[in-house]
């Protein structure tokens, strides 16, 4: 898949794109259907999108970024807010030329995706959450752990709360060996960036289309937490995914990209 | 012939970078390059010698093609991470015998954002003697643990001695905006996290990071016509300890040859360095080249980095940067330590600035502490 990188704010930000390649500097061709860009979780990258990235890829212009000091983007700190991740989501967006983009995020970037919606509205075509909850519970105990993690007295933490009810060894490697490319330090802003999310509040100003996808195993992002959030939108459904984990793209991808598929054809109508 | 006073670091970069996945290694070394050249006031037309190490082979000939550099002398040591002391040393030895004028000593990694295990990495190579050692699966990090587990066995040394070089070299960090590691540590934070290889714990270990820097090498004759201050070399030595496990003391470091050498021929007394860049790949690192430079008797290495004296202000400065435990560790740190010495010596320190530094010693170690290794000594003073 093809990655690029564009510096903004003197940070070169990483992205996957697909169709064909550019230049250095000359961001891709997003003429094809919708720009979509990805939004990857608290700790993630853009990585863990490429399922969704190889589906989309022949109808419409996918990219998904890693956000600043995620994946293979610079920088070693992680967001001090979800406003400040939203802002250099903005700015991306800018330093593309991309026309109003459907935003799709996972957690945290969910809450990012909802976030840009507010503050810059004409960015933004419509919005899919997955697994975003409208006011984030982490568990305070989470955090300690993490935090220790990030002061060298814990490992990095298996944790198995991501998956379904019947996870799939492949998809728990995959995950796994996506997530500890990304310092622990810039995921434990990411979730106190969650946790203290203001985002909640405005969203009666979201007039978008949005998709809460959710799914029906999830551990850390239960499906009353996303009809939540939902109804805290004046525009929403929720699609619950049988079966499916917090990592539900990974773990059910079919039936993400369907029920995206079906909210693009219906929000372009 | 001699070095002393007749060769001087005239630039000096550190890449300000400790992630860098969107640059490769060469252009690392190439910004950094050009970043000692304007330190220096010269171009790359100026340079007709040039040195790197960490780049495979021959991969010091695909170097000057990315840098457009066709020198009349070449070099690429490869002793470990000590190989650019030693450069600037070989680099001062080739201007003097008339085989080039200002020699550039370039080093660029990405051994971060390539994921490259340095420390709990496993053996080299085909050399010989490891396969003695190899088939035994000793890493980095577990022959340096060796090495302190055998200091604390000989002379009671204790992992809060060890951790004390950690903290201070944090402590320094601090006030190094580019460090990687800010935040103040404790002795306690050292001693709770976690065990990477008895009794080193996870703080008494560098990090791996990106970046580089580079050196400006010339006369001291044409120093005096270049745009800054220069650093000139007093006196340098360079040995090697350990070939073969089990075949030597290995508290008996290389430090212990390299630095009598480096003393002896910049005629200078322990004394008289106002600050000391040290190698540390690990706490256990700095304890064990301190003792063998000569600056405490073996054994009393615990005891002599307590109390403040290796931190700023302190009678011993140690690692101004934050060292590789804080600042910065892209797999062979000998150039950051000749680095922060040209700029300590200059005054061009900040507030991490010894006061009036005037003589300033660098040692590199490279290859593993306890197996096999090397020692670069470098002794500068302000011009």
């Amino acid at each position: 898949m093809p990655t690029k990188y564009l510096r903004r704010d003197d940070v070169a930000l990483h992205y996957l794109h697909t169709g064909p390649t550019t230049l250095p500097d000359q961001p891709p061709g997003l003429g094809r259907g919708v720009p979509l860009l990805f939004l990857h979780c608290e700790g993630g990258n853009a990585a863990l999108w490429s399922r969704q990235m190889a589906h989309f890829a022949a109808l419409h212009s996918p990219i998904a970024l890693d956000l600043p000091a995620h994946g293979r983007s610079c920088g070693l700190d992680g967001p001090e807010s979800i406003d400040h991740a939203a802002d250099r989501v903005c700015s991306f967006l800018e330093g593309i030329a991309a026309p109003p983009a459907v935003l799709v995020g996972h957690g945290f970037g969910g809450h990012v995706a909802l976030a840009v919606a507010t503050t810059r509205p004409g960015c933004v075509r419509a919005v899919v959450t997955i697994g975003t909850a409208a006011q984030a519970t982490i568990p305070d105990d989470a955090i300690a752990k993490l935090r220790q993690v990030v002061q060298g007295r814990l490992g990095q933490q298996f944790d198995t709360p991501y998956f379904g009810s019947a996870p799939d060894m492949a998809v728990m490697r995959e995950w796994w060996g996506e997530m500890v490319k990304t310092d622990p330090k810039v995921r434990l802003s990411d979730l106190l960036a969650y946790r203290a999310s203001t985002v909640a509040t405005r969203l009666g100003t979201v007039t978008q289309p949005v998709l809460v996808l959710v799914g029906e195993a999830d551990k850390l992002c239960p499906r009353d937490a996303a009809e939540a959030l939902a109804s805290g939108l004046s525009n929403a459904r929720v699609v619950t995914i049988p079966d499916g984990g917090h990592i539900v793209h990974l773990e059910k991808a079919a039936e993400v990209n369907a029920a995206i598929e079906r909210f693009l054809a219906e929000a372009a109508a | 012939m001699s070095l002393k006073n007749e060769i001087a670091v005239v630039g000096a970069y550190e890449h300000p970078r400790r992630w860098a996945p969107d640059k490769t290694a060469y252009q690392i070394a190439a910004e950094s390059a050009r970043g000692a050249l304007e330190d220096a006031g010269l171009t790359i037309k100026d340079v007709d010698g040039y040195a790197t190490s960490g780049v495979g082979p021959i991969g010091v000939l695909s170097m000057c093609h990315h840098l457009n550099l066709k020198p009349d002398w070449i070099d690429s040591t490869a002793i470990g991470g000590s190989s650019f002391v030693a450069q600037v040393a070989y680099a001062g030895a080739a201007i003097r015998a008339g085989l080039c004028r200002t020699v550039l000593i370039t080093y660029g990694s990405t051994a971060a954002s390539e994921r490259f295990a340095i420390g709990t990495g496993g053996g080299f190579s085909q050399d010989p003697p490891d396969t003695f050692d190899i088939p035994y699966g000793p890493t980095i990090v577990g022959a340096y643990g060796m090495v302190a587990q055998r200091h604390m066995h000989e002379y009671g040394t204790t992992s809060a001695q060890l951790a004390e070089i950690a903290v201070t070299m944090r402590r320094h960090a601090g006030l190094n905006p580019n460090a990687k590691y800010r935040d103040p540590i404790t002795v306690e934070d050292v001693l709770a996290s976690r065990v990477i290889s008895s009794p080193l714990h996870l703080l008494d270990c560098c990090m791996i990071s990106d970046g580089g820097g580079a050196l400006v090498v010339t006369s001291a004759e044409r120093a005096r016509d270049l745009k800054k201050r220069p650093a000139l070399v007093l006196g340098a030595g360079v040995a090697n300890r350990h070939n073969g496990i089990g075949q030597r003391d290995i508290l008996d470091i290389a430090a212990r040859q390299s630095g009598a050498r480096a003393f002896e021929r910049a005629g200078v007394k322990h004394a008289d360095v106002d600050l000391c860049m040290i190698y540390d790949s690990f706490t256990i690192t700095v304890l064990a080249t301190l003792e063998n430079l000569g600056f405490c008797k073996l054994g009393e290495g615990g005891a002599f980095v307590q109390n403040g004296r290796i931190g700023l202000g302190g009678e011993l400065p140690v690692n101004l940067d934050g060292g590789g435990l804080s600042s910065n560790h892209p797999g062979m740190r000998g150039i950051f330590l000749v680095i922060e010495a040209v700029q300590q010596l200059r005054g061009e320190s900040g507030e991490r600035q010894v006061e009036d530094a005037r003589i300033a010693l660098c040692h590199g170690t490279g290859g593993w502490l306890g197996i096999k290794h090397s020692g670069a000594t470098l002794i500068l003073g302000a011009g």
